[in-house]
């Protein structure tokens, strides 16, 4: 009995932060998922420290496929490179074309989803028709149409997953926006003459903030993946730049040889989604118990 | 029934010519002159010219994009800058080597997810539960390429079970169909469960339950039926994700299928075959779901009587619904 007086009185005293990271630490998987992602960013910060960039790009005749060494943890690949070195960079290319990719479809989606939310009527029925079509094409086959018309480069690939993944965006964010604009808070700033711009972003975003980011966790999860994929038919980042699809795809005719190098890409690739996937769900029930179960 | 398929059906017509349009107006932004590529970079400035009139290169966009769907409509999605082939043509040998595979792959997810997703929603909170939740975590984690690679390496390669390469017998295609299946199987493991387990609370179970009907009866005759109902939409959305995702797997396998014609089409810059293989698989896409629509119509019926019977009946059933809801 006391030690439930005690809790509520704790829990009054929490602030809402607070309170997010009480509910979110409560889900062990998430909890896993955070740590495992906090590891893979420190790894990718202090890339530089642990190998150098040359280790995982320099090609070298002498050194194909060497099997794991003290010098090598994970051995070489065929063309003589580090493969703990290039799963080292490659989680910095992976987190960082990923998260780059997602905050751009968020920017894109955000707005057009805020405008149609917001105005609703017919400027809501063009934007979202459109949005419906481009929903329509599976994301993948958008993306690989959009890098096929512009080329391959790092630039177009993140533009074309970006546009990709843009009307889950405007889904998320025209679903929380509609239920905000018409409150009184929102019809008292209106009143006060604030510019319409003012108010979605001062006024109506910040209260869709929970929707907007268990969203954009999941899809850089979902935004890796398909980086990899595309890198390992070989429209993804191109080589020698290190990244998880294309070790994969250079492996691929010397697999029977070297498991290890299949297994070590692969597990990155999933634990980085893995960790994306499990905060997402997480904050999805911090952030809204309602929602839980 | 029949006013509905209509009636979906002609949705249709705007999503299609939307999907087309953004894919067109995307494949317009290639670099290069459709003409010099045909030719080649020793041609002659007139001949490219006369090419680029010929094609209609020369025309507003609209007119172009018109005159593709116009011929499209009729079959013809253009020649090959490659092969000099007609498109529809690859496509049409490819396509049911693709279809085959994502449907192979809908079905072994649905024959494991279904049973999988109802046995955790019945043992809710078992050891069980526990173990099917978690292995959908990780399936929706893994890159489908990665896992047909380690399934090759240690069912073909390894232990010679299966073939690693090729499309020519059945034997080829179980591994590409594990493959394919387990984004899908992910999903249908946790829309069986979270379906059964809102269905199983309904108070017409536990009528069932207290007239002492046998849980298994229950379970299969009573919940199963209605908890399928949103995963049947689940399988429709699911199979044209699989189009999608053909396209990787088909290339770890070397199948040859419409994804190894859109990517060996993309690295050669051929044009026509990348926009004939896109638009065809995104258009097989909305074609699939307007499908399931119907089937979930059928199957539903609640939504069937909004369309089965004469005027008179429906406007009968209405009338009894009224007098039982009292609200007439």
């Amino acid at each position: 009995m006391r030690k439930e007086k005690k809790q509520v009185k704790n829990s009054k005293k929490r602030s809402r932060a607070g309170m997010i990271w009480y509910r979110f630490r409560k889900n062990k998987l998430a909890l896993i998922g955070l740590i495992v992602l906090i590891v893979m960013a420190i790894l990718a910060l202090i890339a530089p420290l642990i190998v150098s960039y040359e280790k995982a790009t320099k090609q070298n005749a002498s050194l194909r496929m060497k099997p794991p060494s003290a010098e090598h943890i994970f051995g070489t690949d065929p063309y003589g490179r580090d493969v703990f070195a290039r799963i080292i960079w490659g989680a910095r290319t992976s987190l960082s074309v990923g998260i780059e990719t997602v905050f751009f479809s968020l920017l894109m989606g955000g707005t057009i989803g805020a405008v149609a939310g917001y105005f609703g009527g017919k400027v809501d029925d063009i934007l979202m028709r459109f949005m419906d079509i481009l929903l329509a094409i599976p994301s993948l086959v958008l993306a690989l149409s959009i890098v096929a018309a512009l080329g391959t480069s790092l630039t177009n690939l993140m533009l074309a997953l970006a546009i990709a993944r843009t009307p889950q965006f405007a889904r998320v964010v025209r679903a929380s926006v509609m239920p905000l604009r018409d409150m009184e808070y929102v019809e008292a700033a209106r009143a006060c003459g604030t510019s319409t711009a003012r108010i979605l972003l001062k006024h109506i975003i910040p209260n869709a903030f929970g929707p907007i980011v268990v969203q954009t966790t999941i899809q850089i999860g979902n935004a890796i993946l398909n980086i990899s994929s595309l890198s390992f038919v070989g429209l993804g980042i191109q080589p020698p730049a290190p990244e998880w699809g294309s070790m994969l795809s250079d492996v691929k005719d010397y697999m029977r040889q070297e498991p290890l190098q299949v297994l070590a890409p692969g597990i990155a690739i999933i634990l980085t989604v893995f960790a994306f996937n499990r905060i997402g769900d997480g904050l999805r029930d911090a952030l809204d118990p309602r929602l839980k179960n | 029934m029949l006013k509905y398929i209509l009636k979906r059906l002609l949705l249709l017509i705007p999503v299609i010519i939307g999907i087309s349009f953004i894919i067109f107006s995307i494949m317009q932004l290639t670099p290069g002159d459709p003409a010099r590529e045909i030719l080649g970079d020793n041609a002659a400035q007139e001949a490219v010219d006369a090419l680029r009139e010929e094609m209609g290169l020369n025309d507003p966009f609209l007119v172009q994009y018109g005159r593709y769907m116009w011929r499209a409509a009729r079959g013809n999605f253009g020649t090959s800058y490659q092969t000099g082939q007609s498109v529809m043509k690859q496509i049409l040998e490819r396509f049911p080597t693709t279809i085959y595979l994502a449907i192979g792959a809908t079905l072994v997810a649905i024959i494991i997810g279904v049973p999988v997703g109802l046995i955790s929603a019945v043992k809710q909170y078992s050891l069980m539960d526990d173990v099917s939740t978690i292995f959908s975590m990780v399936l929706t984690a893994i890159p489908n390429f990665w896992l047909g690679l380690v399934l090759m390496l240690a069912l073909s390669l390894k232990l010679k079970w299966f073939p690693a390469y090729g499309a020519t017998s059945l034997k080829h295609f179980v591994l590409p169909w594990i493959t394919l299946s387990c984004m899908t199987l992910a999903v249908l493991i946790r829309m069986t469960r979270s379906s059964m387990l809102e269905v199983i609370r309904q108070d017409y179970i536990r009528t069932a339950r207290a007239k002492g009907a046998k849980e298994s009866r229950i379970v299969f005759r009573h919940a199963l039926r209605n908890a399928l109902l949103p995963v049947i939409t689940v399988i429709g959305t699911q199979l044209s994700v699989q189009l999608g995702g053909a396209i990787i797997v088909e290339t770890v396998f070397s199948i040859p299928g419409l994804g190894t014609m859109i990517i060996s089409g993309i690295k050669t810059k051929d044009i026509p075959v990348v926009m004939g293989g896109v638009m065809f698989i995104a258009l097989v896409g909305g074609l699939v779901n307007l499908l399931v629509d119907i089937l979930y119509a059928y199957i539903d019926p609640r939504l069937k009587s909004r369309y089965v019977g004469t005027k008179r009946d429906r406007k009968r059933l209405n009338q009894a619904k009224k007098e039982v809801t009292g609200d007439a």
